[in-house]
């Protein structure tokens, strides 16, 4: 019987609702019935403004494409014939009108579809399909981890009982996160694989291979997350429902998981949302550090053979998954709290 | 936290007792330890024990000492690494100070513009440092630089352009503020026209903000460069550029540490310094404040 009253409050928390007055009969019909029912408006919006970020970003990689003077010749290569080009601007209609060249780049762009890979005669995307499970495989195990290691430390910096567990934790993540990532990946070799020896210096194949790059990524996600954590935590403890919890004689611990700590979970999976395109920024220079074979590897390793079909091909998909990861977390966050639907 | 009541805290305090004076201690020490920086990369040429690009044939890889006039080592030609550190802080500042210069003025422009204009324009300009927001800074700096080629003044563009949407936002959320206040009003009905009146009372108010936000762009695009050049794109061998020194000397980690630490660790201050003196920028713009919307 108290479990699920308890789950009930929590469940409406921190009620703007009710605290402008009693809640007319038309809100209470905009509000969602079930949890997993986001309203069809809603996801319209977010599909819109997802479609928006795409083809705002495509558009920005044909801008500088377009303002080098001669995209043919860039994307066939120094050493291409004539025959090359005119065969790249029969596909992509580089000779055209401008306008018709940004269709056809957004048309092909969309698709996956780009010039064949000057290194290895394939087309671009075919070079970066083996790497995409590895990038994905390194960025969500750092995003895990990261998470797991700034949750703790949030709760540790807002609950602990000790001064110095309070505030050492926090303030060795704020020293990690004005370290650029490389640095960190160079100081975890040099102290995990070469003077302990405990882990490769680099590449992949293993479990072992993954822990250091993994690590040194998650250290990008944990500082943010740990400091909003901790705020979230402290505002969410000073709300009614918890103080009506606690007079109810539910435990101290009861209070903390399920009234406090799951509603101040929310902002914290809005900024993850926010956070996946430092997080993949981050894992083309980890990748580098560690020689992780992965899309950053591979994009970085295009530019120095200046590959551009390839360098496009990539930068393409980040910008698709940073929207796309951008979309999965407004969703999830309409999923958890309700709320967030109606108020826009 | 404790549910004290109000009449408690009364005790003759003045609210806010901090620093009105100056700047805290840390914000102190960050500043000094980037005007350090500065100095010595001024200086280089004077202050370098060695040239920078000139290769000892007596001391290949030779480690830290006092001793043998090598103070920070050798790296793998032979070059001193305290000069290459003196000397690689230039291209840093300069990227740093000028890049950090070009996007507040852009962004803070472009702020005001979209705080001032109508909603269409506020509409187009705010999409536009969104869509800019998807693609992660280094990625797209990585995309510019491999077409247009890696150049200084290049590198400098284009993290101008890409840190301009902070103080965009800023600016701009600051101008439609300030747009609602009186004294716009009556300055309007007094027929000062626009662009005196968002020089005499838009810029003035909003130039400590600024001050804020650039420390973070600083941050971000001292990382940024010194990101592109560890992975090849920024500056180009054989200049001296701390990232670029990091880069060379990670194939050596493990026979000679101090060719990658050495730099990193100048990287490590420098960065320190600029976080120190954003934390006390921030802290004393939101104390004078008085914790209201900053």
């Amino acid at each position: 019987m108290r479990p699920l009253r308890n789950r009930h409050l929590a469940a409406d928390g921190p009620q703007p609702l009710q605290a402008a007055g009693p809640a007319s009969p038309q809100v209470l019909d905009r509000l969602p019935r079930r949890p997993l029912d986001i309203r069809p408006s809603f996801l319209l919006q977010r599909l819109a403004a997802t479609a928006v970020a795409v083809l705002g970003s495509i558009s920005l990689v044909f801008c500088l494409v377009f303002a080098t003077g001669s995209p043919a010749t860039l994307l066939a290569g120094a050493q291409a014939s004539r025959e090359d080009i005119a065969a790249l601007n029969a596909l992509y209609g580089f000779d055209r009108p401008i306008y018709e060249q940004y269709g056809s780049f957004l048309l092909h762009a969309m698709r996956g579809e780009f010039p064949h890979s000057l290194r290895f005669d394939i087309p671009a995307f075919e070079v970066l399909a083996p790497a995409i499970p590895l990038t994905l495989l390194l960025v969500s195990s750092a995003l895990v981890v990261g998470a797991v290691t700034g949750l703790a430390v949030g709760h540790l910096a807002a609950t602990a009982s000790s001064r110095l567990l309070r505030e050492g934790p926090l303030a060795l993540l704020t020293v990690v996160q004005s370290t650029p990532v490389f640095v960190t990946g160079i100081l975890a070799v040099l102290l995990f694989s070469l003077t302990l020896g405990w882990f490769p210096t680099g590449g992949s194949g293993s479990l072992r291979h993954l822990v250091l790059p993994a690590l040194t990524l998650s250290l990008l996600i944990a500082p943010p997350v740990a400091r909003l954590f901790r705020t979230s935590l402290l505002q969410q403890r000073d709300k009614d429902h918890v103080r009506t919890a606690l007079s109810k004689q539910i435990s101290r611990t009861q209070v903390q998981l399920r009234h406090v700590a799951v509603n101040a979970l929310v902002p914290v999976l809005a900024l993850l949302g926010t956070q996946a395109g430092s997080l993949l920024g981050g894992a083309v220079l980890t990748e580098t550090v560690f020689g992780w074979p992965g899309v950053g590897t591979v994009m970085v390793g295009a530019v120095g053979m200046k590959d551009y079909p390839v360098i496009l091909a990539a930068v393409v998909l980040i910008a698709v998954t940073v929207s796309l990861c951008n979309l999965l977390a407004d969703l999830l966050i309409a999923v958890v709290d309700p709320r967030t639907t109606v108020s826009r | 936290m404790s549910d004290r009541p109000a009449i408690f805290d009364s005790g003759g305090a003045t609210p806010r007792p901090t620093r009105h004076s100056g700047f805290s201690l840390r914000g102190r020490l960050g500043l000094a330890l980037i005007l350090a920086w500065a100095v010595l990369a001024l200086l280089a040429p004077w202050i370098s024990p060695y040239d920078p690009d000139q290769s000892d044939l007596a001391a290949f890889m030779a480690a830290p000492s006092l001793a043998d006039g090598h103070l920070l080592g050798t790296d793998d030609l032979g070059r001193d690494i305290l000069s290459r550190i003196f000397h690689g802080a230039r291209p840093v500042l300069v990227v740093a100070g000028l890049a950090t210069l070009m996007s507040v003025a852009i962004g803070a422009a472009l702020g005001i513009v979209a705080g001032y204009g109508g909603r269409l324009v506020d509409q187009v300009i705010a999409r536009i440092a969104e869509i800019q927001l998807t693609i992660p800074g280094l990625v797209l700096a990585l995309l510019a630089l491999a077409l247009f080629g890696s150049r200084l003044e290049n590198l400098i563009i284009i993290l101008a352009l890409e840190s301009w949407p902070l103080h965009f936002r800023v600016a701009r959320s600051y101008t439609l503020n300030a747009r609602s206040q009186g004294y716009m009003e009556a300055a309007w009905l007094a027929g000062v026209p626009h662009w005196r009146s968002v020089l005499r009372h838009v810029v003035p108010g909003l130039l400590p903000l600024l001050v804020a936000t650039s420390t973070i762009s600083a941050a971000f695009i001292v990382m940024t460069e010194a990101g592109l050049s560890f992975i090849g794109l920024g500056i180009q061998p054989p200049k001296a550029d701390w990232g670029l020194m990091i880069a060379q000397g990670k194939a050596q980690l493990g026979a000679a540490w101090w060719l990658s630490i050495m730099p990193a660790l100048a990287l490590l201050s420098l960065l320190f310094g600029v976080q120190l003196l954003g934390d006390a920028v921030s802290s004393r713009l939101s104390s004078l404040e008085g914790g209201g919307e900053a």
